[in-house]
């Protein structure tokens, strides 16, 4: 995508230089904008009237008629492009009247719509909401209605832009009965009139794709351009102009124009109803659309890679794939992400596009018990699966039919990670599997990558590569690339002498302050401009001379806490993410932003949930109280779940996040500060681990928020002051951005040298394969042979399989893959020498192949013990075998020092139950597992655990590990290895059939720290709290409510219920609402068959049937009311709330009337 | 010359309108109910590169001064009300008879009369009454041999935007383009700071930076005109930065009649260099005995009906 702050497009822009003309230079226009780049990075927005005057110029030059001869549509859009990014610099310049700033922003927004950078209209309305007059008198402010109206359209916050129709719409209605005039057309009312009326249906037709809206928009546009409106709005006629050749364009980019021929209405609605609401595509959304050989959209297209950067709308495109897919073809869509929190992310997204489109999100599973995929009919099945890798690679091993019946696409979502880190190969090896299923659509979404093409020939080698990829160069913001260092003031540095000593001689010691500097460059071009924070904190070195400080004396300001100072500062400008490499410094940068931070009040709800969920005293909770948080995997998902969502409605200003990607945070910013060396970097020392082109690439690509800002900043930190070379850091080589198979990594061909050394002395040796890439290798191959081994009619070579990995089939290293290919015969060897039983159990664990044997040697033992537990008690027991309840299984496995042995003997699980009694040189400190398990398991609250765990140890380290240790190991590897366990011991052929079983939910209730099977079904169904999740499932279970039941009778407790009875704050009540809903499908309803009927609750005894209006919810009052003359006669009940708000936000204009006991809802009568 | 109406000073700090409505309307009518038909325009500064007109008003009466406010603010209404016929009768008989509308009727005629002149910012009904002062003398002038006027937009109803612009674009047969416009800049000068060199100056100074910005919407706005006006209109930009001879310049200043200087605009080629061929350059002074009264004036004509 061509960016404004290039000489030629400016030069192309202004067209030929006059000297002494009217326009500048193409050169000093630079210069302008570029100086006020960087006065706008200081938070000045002043701009000069002649640099005005340029951006106004250009909005005209671009009004050519294409019918002038020699128009030149390329020169139009720089000029748009270039007016609206200097447009955009102005409307924060304050010393201008409102009318004036508000004519610039429009001026903006429609120049950013008609160069293609659609979010920036969105960012630039953000500048200027606070303009938009919706409370005062029509009359004070006619003069710039049309303008407003313009300004909160081209924006599309649809709230915003429902709530000021609606005002604006009523008032002019009451102007009319003034006038006592059916329109008021032809006075100076007019032209105001008719565009906000034609903004209404724009809006009306973005939202329904009704035709008849479009023609009205566009004939009241022609009334305002013509004057039949009204004479003497000069500025509505301008509106009006761009609104209806934007018009034109919106129709062609709206999703109901847009979706291939035969995709149901209800697919567009899904978008444009649901939240976030989706009127208009971006440009690469668009093109992928309009694709004519290979769409992804077309359910004949069986493999594709869409492949394009971060913040080009790929998010959407994946869920455009899905919906499309549903509305088309049977069967159901599994989306793998290997990013959790983008996993989370579509959860959240894609929930609302589903219920509009009648479908279903499938609710999380156990892996353990396995079972296939719930139906849609179930209360907890649904249409599309939301996964990781290692999801569906575990139900793919367990279940190798079963996993994908009736799967009809898989889409598989940053698909560059299959050669990022460890978990690479996973996704891999999962790929290889899936492409062995022709029958299976298999769409993958990457980053922008250099080596598409290779993928694409490996995805589909059929076709022709650029028919199999999609790309595009678009993406959303500007980005402005700066430096960041730590100065010292040494000008005013204090100096102190320090008398001589029996054994030192005088000194001086000399306190520097220092400052975190700036260093800012917009374009490669441009001078680097230096911004200072000014003092943030000091240091104290010996001697006078400044060349004598090198080696600063302890307790002085250090580097991270001097670019927290930086970060703090810039959160003034919005959000602020912070990368650094390990946990620790995340935590710990975090908290030095928050000391620059005053209180926020905006975070308090989080804030009070994170204290609620970790204790008050965990480190997070503090720095959250300030507005800045950290994001990395040793939280628990719940707490990262609503980190995320604070920092996506602007509660938290800053976060610091480690930079591994697949588990790095997936949301936008203002700004980023990488605060990581980066390859290549001289500063890196041996072994450091050093940020690769695609990481930061990643990081970079988070710098600018698409409709919030138009312009992201993205700062890389050093330690001193930098070359200008060093700018090149954050402009990484393409050629550097190629996805290559984690199997050729200097780390991985290591791996493989000692496997195959192991192997030469031991052909048991592939047990002792573990934590390196020869293990992963190992087990996928044993996989491979094992599945090839069940078919009823196996073809080909077993190995064949090995054919699909990305490593081997596009190496170009034939060397290396030809010793992968050497070790997989070993391990078919012993595969073949192994008994069939036992070697199949091993393939379905999903660890190495030496835990698997360990645990499957240890199910037996289990058995062995189970079967005596039953012939000692034979006397009770029935012929059928049962499952023991959770807390007889815990005492069994307890009994047999299962968790100790585990830990002792899985390298999957050891390293993740670790405690020391200080942070710093402290002490390894032993907690016994099982006891701390069980607690963990009984509901205890993670503050109660500490102190239970490290009793004497400060609370917040105490707290800082509690809550690493349960996420990871209770979260993860330990219940991921007692779910296999349990699995082989309930299976083990040798059990006799009326043994009783372990409790099949085990690790579930592990993962979850929960103890009734109630809690289990409320966090499976997306509560993420397992605060409320263990007080609401104690209670249902003491009831006896089950599945449907629970759902019940959780939503007859209704908001003010959960709050008063179980302390339920925000983020919790959000949660409930979701879990307790009764689908609805009120929007399809009203716009396909006129009305849609809500059944009410707490009706007001003998009110009449007739007119009544709903109370949205607010602080006081949380629910939905129904209300007649200013009274509550009734409240939407829980399970209607989502749908009934989803509704009213849908900006449909809609009147209700209460019937019965019900509400009944149409659409008003148009106006016109 | 101009009329000298000092003896309505001593009344009008009492804040009232010493000539009612409605012999201030009989006067305009009497007159031809036109601006033009009570000034006079003198060519001035024939041998300058600027050439220029001074406005300057004929009767000596206060009722033609009255006339004079009671035809903008008449003007002023019948523009705003334009087709809604009840509401400029409304406000018109009310104000002639000296009575004032209530309930509906008020609020009807409070719509149409808030613009600019509910605030009642003397600064802001100054400029507004100028933009009309030129607007009304522009629009009245008799027709010009070879060419006729295509467009002359009134001034906008209500926004106070800090940028007051004029255009007229002209048809003239057998040019260029087959249109010309100019683009002009109008300020006020009410004597309370500098001088009218000095604002004339400045005006020449700011109108391309003024101008963009009316240029570039009305380049826009024009989208439904006829096809040759329409792509005229949207070349406008494009011809002015290109120096064509289609596009020109123009300043009007308002100024009180006791500020009119005997020399102006002499020194506007070198304040304004873009445009250099002949007749690029205009100027128009509009000489009103204490303007801001008379801005007054013409706002207590609108408001006398609330």
């Amino acid at each position: 995508m061509e960016r404004t702050l290039d000489p030629e497009v400016l030069a192309s822009a202004l067209g030929e230089y006059r000297p002494g003309g009217v326009l500048p230079s193409a050169q000093d226009l630079l210069r302008a904008m570029t100086d006020l780049e960087i006065a706008a990075f200081r938070g000045e927005r002043e701009i000069e009237d002649e640099t005005l005057a340029t951006a106004w110029y250009l909005h005209g030059l671009a009004a050519l008629d294409p019918d002038t001869p020699g128009y030149d549509a390329d020169r139009v859009r720089r000029a748009f492009a270039a007016s609206a990014h200097l447009m955009d610099l102005a409307v924060g310049d304050r010393r201008r009247p409102p009318a004036e700033r508000l004519q610039i922003a429009f001026a903006a927004q429609a120049g950013y719509r008609r160069c293609e950078q659609d979010p920036n209209a969105t960012a630039v309305y953000r500048q200027v909401r606070g303009l938009i007059d919706t409370s005062g008198e029509l009359r004070l402010h006619i003069g710039t209605l049309a303008v407003e109206a313009g300004v909160v359209f081209l924006g599309f916050e649809r709230t915003d832009l429902g709530r000021a129709l609606r005002r604006w719409r009523r008032q002019l209605r009451e102007v009319r009965a003034v006038m006592r005039r059916d329109s008021l057309a032809r006075t100076m009312y007019g032209p105001a009139e008719a565009v906000v009326e034609a903004v209404f249906h724009l809006y009306q037709y973005l939202g329904t794709g009704e035709e008849a809206d479009l023609a009205s928009a566009r004939r009241l546009l022609v009334d305002v351009m013509t004057e039949t409106a009204g004479r003497g709005d000069g500025l509505a006629r301008w509106v009006a102009a761009h609104l209806f050749q934007l018009s034109g364009e919106m129709a062609r980019s709206s999703l109901y124009r847009l979706l291939p021929a035969g995709t149901p209405a209800a697919v567009a609605r899904s978008f444009a109803m649901s939240e976030p609401p989706v009127m208009t595509l971006w440009p690469p959304q668009r093109q992928l659309l309009q694709l004519e050989r290979g769409n992804p959209l077309d359910p004949a297209t069986s493999r594709s890679l869409i492949s394009v950067p971060t913040s080009a709308g790929k998010t959407l495109m994946a869920q455009l794939v899905i919906c499309s897919h549903l509305a088309q073809r049977p069967g159901r869509v599994v989306y793998v992400s290997p990013m959790r929190s983008l996993g989370r992310e579509m959860r959240s997204a894609l929930r609302g596009r589903l219920r509009v489109l009648g479908r279903r999100l499938a609710a999380e599973q156990p892996e353990f018990p396995l079972s296939t995929w719930a139906s849609a009919a179930e209360s907890d099945g649904g249409d599309v699966e939301i996964v990781t890798p290692e999801r569906l690679m575990h139900m793919i091993r367990n279940n190798p039919e079963g996993a994908l019946e009736d799967v009809g696409l898989v889409v598989v979502d940053e698909a560059h990670h299959l050669g990022q880190g460890d978990r690479g190969f996973v996704l891999e090896s999962l790929l290889a599997l899936l492409q062995a299923r022709a029958d299976i659509r298999l769409i993958l979404l990457s980053a922008a990558v250099g080596n598409k093409g290779d993928i694409a020939s490996w995805l589909d080698p059929t076709r022709d590569e650029r028919e199999v990829y999609f790309t595009d160069t678009w993406r959303g913001p500007r980005r402005l690339h700066g430096l960041i260092y730590p100065n010292l003031m040494t000008d005013q540095a204090e100096l102190t002498e320090r008398p001589a000593t029996a054994r030192t001689s005088s000194q001086v010691i000399a306190t520097v302050p220092v400052e975190a500097i700036f260093a800012v460059r917009p374009t490669a071009a441009s001078d680097i401009s230096l911004l200072t924070t000014g003092e943030v904190g000091t240091r104290r070195y010996h001697g006078r001379n400044p060349r004598q400080w090198r080696k600063a004396l302890p307790n002085g300001i250090v580097n991270y806490r001097v670019f927290a100072a930086g970060a703090a500062e810039l959160t003034n400008a919005g959000s602020v993410l912070m990368v650094v490499g390990t946990r620790r410094d995340a935590r710990n940068a975090a908290l030095a932003i928050a000391e620059h931070l005053p209180p926020r009040p905006r975070a308090a709800a989080l804030a009070d949930y994170l204290a609620e969920a970790l204790g008050e005293e965990h480190p997070l909770v503090r720095c959250v109280r300030h507005g800045a948080a950290y994001h990395h995997s040793a939280l628990p998902e719940d707490v990262l779940h609503a980190v995320e969502g604070a920092l996506r409605r602007g509660d938290l200003l800053a976060i610091a996040s480690t930079s591994t990607l697949t588990d790095g945070v997936n949301l936008p910013v203002r700004t980023v500060i990488v605060h990581h060396k980066v390859d290549g970097d001289p500063l890196t020392y041996d072994g450091e681990r050093t940020l690769s082109p695609a990481e930061l690439l990643n990081a970079i690509g988070r710098a600018g928020r698409a409709g919030r800002e138009s312009e992201g900043w993205i700062f890389l930190t050093r330690p001193y002051e930098p070359r200008p070379a060093e700018f090149e850091h954050l402009d990484p080589d393409p050629e550097q951005l190629r996805v290559a198979s984690t199997l050729m990594t200097d780390e991985a061909l290591a791996s493989l040298a000692a496997a195959e050394q192991t192997l030469r002395d031991d052909a048991d040796g592939i047990f002792a394969l573990a934590d390196s890439a020869a293990a992963d290798f190992a087990s996928f191959v044993w996989l491979v042979l094992h599945l090839h081994a069940t078919v009823a009619q196996p073809q080909g070579h077993p190995l064949d399989a090995l054919d699909g990995l990305f490593g081997l089939s596009r190496t170009g290293n034939a060397r290396a893959a030809d010793r992968w290919y050497a070790l997989a015969d070993r391990i078919a060897e012993k595969f073949e020498n192994t008994d069939p039983a036992p070697a199949g159990r091993w393939a379905a664990t999903g660890t190495s192949l030496g835990s698997a044997r360990y645990l499957d040697w240890l199910a037996k033992r289990l058995a062995v013990y189970l079967e005596r537990w039953a012939t000692e008690n034979a006397d009770g027991m029935s012929a059928e075998p049962q499952e023991w309840p959770l807390q007889r299984t815990l005492d069994f496995l307890i009994e047999h020092q299962v968790f100790d042995l585990l830990l002792e003997h899985c390298p999957e699980v050891t390293p993740h139950w670790a405690f020391k009694d200080k942070e710093t040189r402290g002490t390894a400190m032993t907690v016994a597992i099982a006891p701390a398990l069980r607690e963990w398991v009984s509901g205890v609250a993670i503050p109660d655990l500490a102190r239970s765990w490290q009793p004497g140890v400060p609370a917040a380290w105490a707290l800082d590990q509690a809550v690493r240790n349960i996420s990871t190991a209770f979260g993860h590897a330990l219940s991921w290895t007692v779910g296999a366990l349990i699995n082989l011991v309930n299976t083990n052929p040798a059990l006799s059939p009326a043994v009783p079983r372990l409790n099949t939910h085990t690790a579930w209730h592990i993962r979850h720290g929960v103890d009734t099977e109630q809690a289990l079904t409320l966090l499976s169904a997306g509560v993420t709290s397992r605060r409320i999740a263990h007080l609401l499932g104690r209670e249902a279970a003491l009831l006896g409510h089950r599945a449907d039941a629970l759902r019940q009778w959780t939503a007859q407790h209704h908001i003010d219920g959960w709050t008063e009875l179980y302390r339920a704050g925000e983020y919790e009540i959000q949660d409930l609402l979701e879990y307790v809903r009764t689908p609805a499908d009120l929007i399809n309803r009203i716009i396909d068959g006129g009305t849609a009927t809500t059944p009410l609750t707490r009706l007001v005894p003998g009110t009449p049937d007739g007119p009544v209006t709903l109370a949205r919810p607010s602080r006081d009052r949380p629910t939905i009311r129904i209300v007649r003359d200013k009274r509550r006669v009734a409240t939407v009940p829980a399970d209607r709330h989502l749908d009934v708000l989803a509704m009213l936000d849908s900006g449909l204009d809609l009147r209700h009337q209460l019937h019965g006991s019900d509400l009944i809802t149409s659409r008003a009568n148009l106006l016109r | 010359m101009s009329l000298r109406w000092g003896s309505m000073r001593l009344e009008r700090e009492v804040g009232r309108v010493t000539v009612p409505a409605q012999r201030a309307m009989e006067r305009a009518l009497a007159a031809g109910n036109r601006l033009v038909d009570l000034t006079r325009r003198e060519p001035r500064g024939q041998e300058q590169v600027c050439r220029w007109e001074l406005v300057v008003t004929i009767g000596q009466e206060p009722e033609d001064r009255a006339a004079a406010a009671w035809i903008i603010a008449d003007e002023i209404m019948k523009a705003r009300t334009d087709l809604d016929d009840l509401g400029y009768r409304l406000w018109r008989e009310n104000v002639l008879a000296g009575t004032k509308p209530v309930g509906v009727d008020r609020e009807h005629v409070l719509l149409h009369a808030s613009p600019v002149f509910e605030a009642n910012d003397t600064t802001g009904v100054t400029g507004y009454v100028g933009e009309w002062l030129w607007y009304l003398l522009t629009r009245d002038l008799p027709p010009e041999p070879g060419r006729s006027v295509v467009v002359l937009d009134p001034p906008k109803s209500a926004v106070n935007d800090g940028g007051p612009d004029g255009l007229v674009i002209h048809r003239v047969p057998g040019s260029e383009l087959g249109f010309v416009f100019r683009l002009w800049e109008m300020k006020k000068f009410t004597g309370k700071s500098a001088t009218p060199a000095d604002t004339i100056r400045k005006a020449w100074q700011q109108i391309n930076n003024e101008g963009s910005r009316y240029m570039g919407q009305f380049s826009w706005g024009g989208r439904a005109l006829a096809p040759d006006l329409r792509i005229f209109v949207g070349s406008m930009p494009r011809q002015w930065v290109d120096r064509k001879e289609s596009g020109n310049g123009g300043v009007s200043i308002a100024l009180n009649a006791t500020d009119t200087p005997s020399a102006a605009f002499d020194l506007s080629h070198t304040h304004f260099t873009t445009h250099t061929h002949e007749g690029a350059l205009q100027g128009l002074m509009v000489a009103i005995d204490d303007l801001e009264n008379f801005a007054k004036d013409v706002r207590r004509y609108i408001w006398s009906a609330l």
